[in-house]
């Protein structure tokens, strides 16, 4: 007898598995799953651009309205306006009118994975004042029973179901023969071990990849959820060689777990408890790390010295003090002259740096924290292929929480170059206020409204194709490790 | 109970056991020890700032009552003593508000925004490990019950001896139930007595919740103990009882609850807190602007029948902020009122869910039985609010009654701040938590009584 080609067992075992009515089911409930994942991921990207538009047409709403007011005001009239809702005042633009927000567009890639983004708002109002002690004040209250059990994205059906399919389509291939004694009539023929498993798993593998690839690029299309891929096709070509690396890895484990040769029902149990403990249990650990190595500063701690600070200002003459320092530190001596500092809107601009300054540290402290814990997570998520796949799925999205870190930080930056825009225009009207017009309620000329510097947001390509080539090196070696693993233990037939 | 006590005997000899316990029990014991560490940290944490917020209350300098109502304070959300063995909607919502005129501030900083992106994907918590392992544990030990006998030819010999079919099952289930108690009973209450005895549980009826609590987490344990001995009823072989078991596992426990998430938010809607507050908004702004400000000063003077300010028996700045507030009140009543109601409908609407899956169901009885579900987080906003509203409705009558003339300004002084009394916050009753509990727990006993069910025919025609 001849050994069988390769090929021509490939295609029997292809035959075979196509020819099982529980393969049709199994794929069948994996296309609907990852349909309504991405009908569902879809739906939140849909939701990010509603709140990103809404926020671009508030702040188009405060200059049409603040250049009304200007009108309006500038023309005598009995109307009494303060000076902190005059928009010709620097102050009152900037107080009552401006609608500054940072915001964190979503990728085109978005429809992936929900990430972070049901916790962490992609788009936050800039304040200035005593409220902000941190930089994420921003926060979207939703219902808490559905951010507990968390949504059924994309990500959690590639990353948690997808193995259990694979499990339940191969996960008994080889040892459920073994179980029935079929295994020592395959055994009787010329065919080696390798050759059998090559064709057995060979043939799961192709048809799990051809549904999870397919029924992806299939369930995106139709949802309608992805974006215009300009740019991202690099990292949407590395996203789906990981994905393929993935489903091969857990075919390979399956492969190791039937060379054990005890039978269907351990396998089954060792291919679930695996992914159990790939998918919770490693998951958990890593995070218990990840807290050891990058500590939480305390927020309470921070709201302390916030405090401290407002109530040190408002004690005594401290106010008149700091505002005269602020004073001291921005203008020339010759500039200077008595009363400036008893002008409300320097008192408060003086107010607002002397919070700044008192919560500099604790700014300092979170941001490196939430840099650091993003940090931690990139290189840890790698350690199990559960997480370095979600974290891969994520940073594409853009909802991962290396960008919000990232976000916060440039929301701050964007905050300083408002302040640094409004301060001296503002000192410039105290120190010389030129009126618009007599007689009018509006007392000052300011009128810059369209200069006023608007959020560029990060692009997020870098660090999504950066972490989709990392997981894709991992998972492929991974599932190179496993298969020769397999491969070595299956030179023999059993015993 | 001479058979219940043979087959725990049984039960205690077998391996499985000590294996499963001793994992539940390392479980419980890591994430329940580290959850009552961190309660109390913060606990003391709040303590102090509390205090030192008191402190800086009433130490404030003499000043306009309106600078005082706008100088506030921080209040902060205790934690509930049970939120150790159920955090519950703790950690996705705000536990510090900072209470300040004019405005219904956010309760801040969550503690799922400071956990680690590999925090959501794990075992967070103590109900996490009930939720997820302890039906797997009870699977392990559940699954040969009957299966593992028919596949070696044992069972023939039990039903041969004359044992009825139903006093096996009973026997077995009772023992595999007492085990179960034994591995995931005792350490719940033990974390549970530790966060009762060292930590203040004022007004949270402590004991009857943890009772109550640990009784709706063995009755999850019970219910996946029940389907892996249906299964093990139907099973050719012990293998494909497991087999089986761990599919509906699957299904149940991590595929069913996040199906309920979508499913819930598909057919209750709700709208975004980003509507609500872009709402507030532009219903506030006309209100706010100068010749809004003008006409209603207007409005006051011709009401009293004076030309100026000065002639009114009253302040009109304090009575202008009075009325300027109550319009502002109605705001907030309406638009949070129902938007925090649209969220409770989403929450009830989980409790239904638990139809797809008893983890649903758990979860929303265990965070009601524990104190930690979104009505408690409501209560404390609303309580939050009312004391905010109490001190600015002082300071601004202040400001009202003791009108100042010729463009002076009201000072005031220690005494008007310790006539505020301290933030002080009484949970929910847990009459109220039983009253939530009652859909949950309803569902809970459906999938109980429906498996249970299921199970009796098959046990009246359990064949070898």
């Amino acid at each position: 007898m001849s050994a069988v080609r390769f090929p021509r067992l490939l295609a029997a075992e292809l035959r075979l598995i196509l020819r099982e009515r529980l393969t049709w089911a199994i794929l069948a409930a994996l296309v609907a799953a990852l349909a309504l994942a991405a009908w569902t991921g879809a739906g939140r990207v849909d939701a990010a651009r509603t709140a990103l538009a809404a926020a671009t047409a508030d702040s188009e709403r405060a200059v049409r309205e603040a250049k009304a007011a200007h009108l309006r005001y500038s023309q005598p009239a009995a109307i009494n306006v303060n000076y902190w809702q005059d928009p010709t005042d620097a102050f009152g633009y900037r107080t009552y009118f401006m609608a500054a927000y940072a915001v964190k567009p979503p990728t085109p890639l978005s429809v992936l994975a929900a990430g972070q983004s049901d916790v962490q708002p992609a788009v936050t109002k800039i304040d200035f004042g005593f409220s902000t002690v941190f930089d994420d004040t921003a926060t979207e209250i939703g219902s808490a029973a559905a951010l507990r059990l968390g949504p059924f994205d994309l990500a959690f059906v590639l990353v948690v179901l997808v193995p259990l399919a694979i499990i339940a389509l191969a996960g008994t291939r080889l040892s459920s023969e073994h179980d029935s004694g079929i295994l020592r009539m395959i055994a009787a023929q010329p065919t080696g071990p390798r050759r059998v498993a090559g064709a057995k798993f060979g043939a799961a593998a192709l048809v799990a990849l051809t549904a999870t690839l397919g029924g992806t690029a299939l369930a995106l299309l139709l949802s309608g959820g992805l974006g215009d891929l300009a740019g991202w096709s690099g990292t949407a070509a590395l996203l789906a060689a990981a994905l393929a690396a993935y489903v091969v890895f857990w075919v390979a484990a399956c492969a190791l777990a039937a060379s054990l040769w005890r039978g269907a029902v351990a396998a089954l149990a060792v291919l679930v408890l695996a992914w159990a403990f790939l998918t919770v249990a490693l998951p958990t650990a890593l995070s218990l790390a990840v807290d050891a190595l990058a500590p939480v500063p305390s927020r309470i701690a921070a709201i302390d010295a916030s405090r401290q600070a407002q109530a040190h200002f408002y004690a005594g003459n401290e106010a008149a003090a700091v505002t005269a320092g602020w004073l001291e530190a921005r203008l020339p001596k010759d500039a200077r002259r008595p009363g400036l500092a008893d002008a409300p809107e320097l008192k408060r601009l003086a107010r607002d740096a002397h919070y700044d300054e008192a919560l500099a540290d604790h700014h300092r402290a979170a941001r490196a924290q939430a840099l650091a814990a993003s940090a931690w997570s990139q290189k840890l998520a790698l350690l199990s292929p559960a997480t370095a796949l979600a974290l891969a799925l994520e940073t594409a999205s853009g909802t991962d929480a290396g960008r919000h870190a990232a976000f916060l930080s440039e929301a701050a930056t964007y905050r300083r170059s408002l302040r640094a825009f409004f301060e001296p225009r503002i000192l410039a009207q105290v120190l010389d206020p030129v009126p618009v017009c007599a007689g009018c309620p509006a007392r000052l000329d300011f009128d810059a409204y369209d200069a006023v510097p608007a959020f560029a947001p990060a692009d997020a390509r870098g660090s999504a194709e950066r972490q989709a080539l990392l997981t894709l090196v991992c998972l492929a070696a991974a599932a190179l490790l496993l298969a020769a693993l397999a491969a070595r233990r299956l030179k023999q037939w059993p015993a | 109970m001479r058979r219940i006590g043979a087959e725990l005997a049984l039960c205690l000899q077998d391996a499985r056991l000590r294996w499963v316990g001793a994992v539940l029990a390392l479980l419980l014991a890591v994430a329940g020890l580290g959850a009552w560490r961190d309660a109390v940290r913060y606990g003391q944490d709040v303590d102090a700032v509390t205090a030192a917020e008191r402190a800086r209350w009433l130490g404030q300098d003499a000043k306009n009552p309106h600078s005082a109502d706008h100088f506030g304070l921080w209040v902060f959300k205790p934690s509930a003593p049970l939120a150790v063995l159920d955090p519950g909607s703790e950690p996705y919502t705000g536990r510090m508000v900072r209470v300040e005129a004019h405005v219904f501030n956010d309760a801040v900083y969550r503690a799922v925004q400071e956990a680690g992106p590999l925090a959501r994907a794990g075992l967070g918590s103590v109900a996490d490990i009930v939720g997820l392992v302890v039906p797997l544990g009870a699977i392990l030990l559940g699954f040969s019950a009957f299966a593992a006998d028919r596949e070696r030819g044992t069972l023939r010999l039990a039903l041969g001896n004359g044992i009825a079919p139903g006093r096996l099952f009973a026997g077995r289930f009772a023992a595999l139930l007492i085990a179960l108690v034994l591995v995931v009973g005792l350490p719940l209450l033990g974390i549970g007595a530790l966060a009762a005895m060292s930590r203040d549980a004022g007004g949270w009826q402590l004991w009857p919740r943890l009772l109550a609590w640990i009784a709706a987490q063995l009755a999850y344990a019970a219910l996946f103990l029940l389907v892996a001995m249906l299964v093990s009823l139907r099973a050719r072989t012990a293998g494909h009882a497991l087999a089986a078991a761990l599919a509906i596992w699957v299904g149940l426990c991590i595929a069913a609850p996040r199906l309920a998430t979508t499913a819930v938010e598909a057919f209750v809607p709700a709208v975004s807190y980003r509507e609500v507050r872009a709402r507030l908004d532009a219903e506030m702004r006309p209100h706010r602007t100068a010749e809004a400000n003008d006409g209603r000063t207007r409005e006051i003077l011709a009401r009293y029948g004076v030309s100026e300010a000065d002639e009114l028996p009253v302040d009109l700045r304090g009575l202008m902020m009075v009325e300027n507030d109550d319009h502002h009140f109605a705001l907030y009543d309406r638009e949070f009122g129902a938007f925090f109601e649209g969220i409770a409908a989403r929450e009830r609407a989980f409790a239904w869910a638990g139809l797809l899956s008893p983890r649903i169901a758990l979860q929303a009885l265990s965070q009601t039985l524990a104190g930690t579900d979104f009505a408690q987080h409501a209560h404390f906003v609303w309580t939050v609010e009312a004391y905010r509203r109490s001190i600015s409705e002082r300071m601004n009558t202040e400001i009202r009654d003791r009108p100042q003339r010729g463009g002076t300004t009201l000072v005031a002084g220690p005494e008007l701040w310790r006539e505020i009394p301290p933030f002080a916050h009484a949970p929910l009753p847990l009459a109220r938590a039983l009253a939530d509990a009652a859909v949950p727990a309803l569902v809970l006993a459906l999938w109980l009584a429906g498996v249970g069910g299921l199970c009796v025919p098959l046990v009246r025609r359990l064949k070898p």
